[in-house]
């Protein structure tokens, strides 16, 4: 099980230097992976009263693509994933192109989790439509992949049409993993049938065993011949650090193992940690009961 | 005058090792600026037989947006500018959103150029209407600079639509400086109207001082109260060490009273003191197309550049 975590980016704050410490922190003790959440647009409140939305307006987020050229820059092997991206809400090529790029620039550290989101503000900001997010995702990872594995790429779909035309440069593996995050039924099968991997978004219990066993019956009814996790499907979930105890990850981390997760990550931003040493302080406990994984 | 150089981005592979050393050179030989081009989709050719565009689908274009924020983990004082970014193929806010993340981790070192592009390729794939661009553009620049100094933005435009929403993380200071890449009369009064400086895309000579103080006027019709170039309104011309941005469209014309094809540092930095005589504010060197192939070739020219401008070292 790879072990990683995820970066803190509502509440590290906005200085490059604490920013650069504890990437470079995250490397050093040995994380396989940084996972990062992205929302282009926060809602103001004023205007909708009845907002139920977990973040808004005064939560940051940091870009995830800008933000992997930057890690890129400041380490030799860590993964940088997206967990995930709000694939819907921006443009196709244009994603393609920039996660070619960051792979290119990261010699291949790139692993894109996408998801269809939650915020219809940041849809109609973005100008796209909410509705339909669902069959557009799918579609969207069809033609990124296309156009990952070919120069030119002719491609008529419902939401993208693209005629003789292609990226450059494209990732040396001409591919990038596709994982996917998202709960309901509809997401589930989806990311059984075209998908590299999942972000499971519950902790564990016997509720989320259930859940685990049913995404493997969604598994095997795809023609991949994916029994279970391993190799050729992920499952990476979220470990939520809250005021528990670093012994308590540990054991939830486990559990996880024995449940078939091929990865995991850590979510240091609950219980009032701020900024960057605060973080750096979580992950190096962290890092102390994982001992063994890192 | 402020000297950079333009990224060779046809001639500098994809190996980050070698791009780093030639980012790393950069700014140790004391350039001001890094100019990034962009192009997002190449045009394929069989089904275009007549193609007469100056790129297609085999030229390398680095995403300029995802290389800033390496460039911003490499350097400490070198500027990013793109030059020029094609922004109305691109969706505002999210132009908003990355400008101001590569404006946060590089501690306010970028200069945003923007242009229209000429590519309806481009625009097809990316799902964009390829001949409004010029009005979307100066609506776009609008909104992008709203969401970059308020928290929260209400724009009700006639191509954007922004209720009550915002980007967080802001700029630091409230603002990122936008340039333009014009060369039509509606460009250049668009550039004198609205942008922070321009990238003039002629050469020196008798024509090119005309075409200078045509831009003057402009600026003195926007009555945006200076009338010359200077702190508040820039002007980055380019000297092309070669043939000029591609290889596939005939090479600029220069005026051999000003600057000769001999192609040597000194031809480059007499173009140079031609421009600073006419007010440029900036300077890019353009390096591609001059059959130097990889980075250590593109270090090398840039080194004598570096020299024969006199630049401090860091």
């Amino acid at each position: 099980m790879r072990v990683g975590v995820i970066f803190p980016t509502i509440s590290i704050g906005n200085d490059p230097g604490g920013i650069r410490d504890y990437i470079q922190t995250s490397e050093a003790l040995g994380f396989k992976h940084i996972l990062v959440f992205d929302h282009v647009m926060g809602a103001g409140t004023a205007t909708r009263p009845n907002w139920r939305g977990p973040y808004n307006h005064t939560n940051g987020f940091h870009e995830p693509m800008v933000l992997f050229g930057f890690i890129a820059a400041l380490t030799k092997k860590i993964e940088m994933a997206t967990g995930v991206l709000i694939l819907p809400q921006r443009q196709t090529a244009l994603v393609a192109k920039q996660a070619a790029e960051v792979d290119v620039l990261s010699k291949g550290r790139l692993r894109l989790g996408v998801g269809i989101g939650w915020n219809d503000v940041e849809y109609e900001c973005l100008g796209e439509d909410f509705h339909k997010r669902g069959r557009r995702v799918e579609e969207q990872a069809a033609l990124m992949r296309a156009l990952w594995a070919k120069e030119l790429v002719t491609f008529e779909g419902e939401f993208d049409t693209i005629i003789d035309a292609g990226i450059n440069p494209r990732p040396g593996r001409k591919t990038i993993p596709l994982w996917f995050g998202g709960n309901e039924d509809a997401a589930l099968r989806r990311m059984a049938r075209i998908g590299d991997g999942w972000f499971p978004l519950f902790g564990m219990g016997d509720k989320g065993a259930e859940r685990i066993e049913r995404m493997k019956g969604y598994l095997r009814e795809t023609n991949r011949g994916i029994t279970g996790y391993g190799p050729y499907f992920g499952m990476d979930p979220m470990l939520q650090g809250g005021d528990r105890s670093p012994q308590e990850w540990a054991k939830e981390a486990e559990w996880w193992k024995g449940h078939g997760a091929t990865h995991i990550s850590l979510n240091t931003m609950t219980s009032g940690r701020h900024g960057a040493k605060a973080h750096i302080e979580a992950i190096k406990q962290f890092a102390d009961v994982m001992a063994d994984a890192l | 005058m402020r000297v950079g150089l333009l990224f060779p981005t046809l001639d500098m592979g994809s190996d980050f090792g070698g791009i780093r050393d030639y980012i790393e050179t950069v700014e140790a030989l004391g350039y001001n600026h890094l100019l990034v081009p962009d192009h997002v989709m190449g045009a394929g050719l069989g089904t275009r037989p007549d193609w007469k565009g100056p790129y297609n689908y085999t030229n390398p274009f680095h995403e300029p947006f995802t290389m800033f924020g390496y460039i911003a983990g490499v350097t400490k004082r070198l500027e990013m500018a793109s030059g020029v970014l094609i922004l109305p193929q691109r969706q505002t806010v999210l132009v908003a959103k990355q400008a101001a993340q590569i404006d946060v981790m590089s501690n306010g070192r970028l200069r945003l150029g923007v242009g229209i592009g000429w590519n309806t390729v481009e625009y097809d794939c990316l799902g964009k209407n390829f001949h409004d661009r010029g009005k979307r553009l100066e609506e776009q620049i609008t909104l992008l600079r709203e969401l970059w100094a308020s928290d929260l933005v209400t724009f009700n435009g006639v191509y954007e639509q922004v209720v009550d929403a915002g980007i967080n993380p802001r700029p630091a200071k409230n603002h990122i400086p936008v340039w333009i890449g014009a060369e039509a009369r509606p460009a250049l009064q668009r550039a004198a109207r609205m942008a922070d400086g321009w990238f003039p895309m002629f050469q020196p000579g008798e024509k090119g001082a005309v075409k200078i103080g045509k831009m003057k006027e402009y600026l003195r019709d926007a009555k945006r109260g200076f009338s010359d170039h200077g702190p508040q309104f820039g002007m980055e011309p380019f000297v092309h060490a070669g043939r000029g941005f591609s290889a596939n469209i005939a090479p600029p014309e220069k005026d051999p009273q000003f600057c000769s094809n001999t192609n040597g540092p000194q031809e480059w930095a007499k173009e140079a003191h031609w421009w600073q005589d006419h007010g440029a504010t900036h300077i890019s060197l353009n390096t591609m197309n001059s059959d130097l192939h990889g980075p250590k070739a593109q270090i090398e020219a840039v080194t004598k550049f570096a020299n024969a401008m006199a630049l401090e070292k860091v």
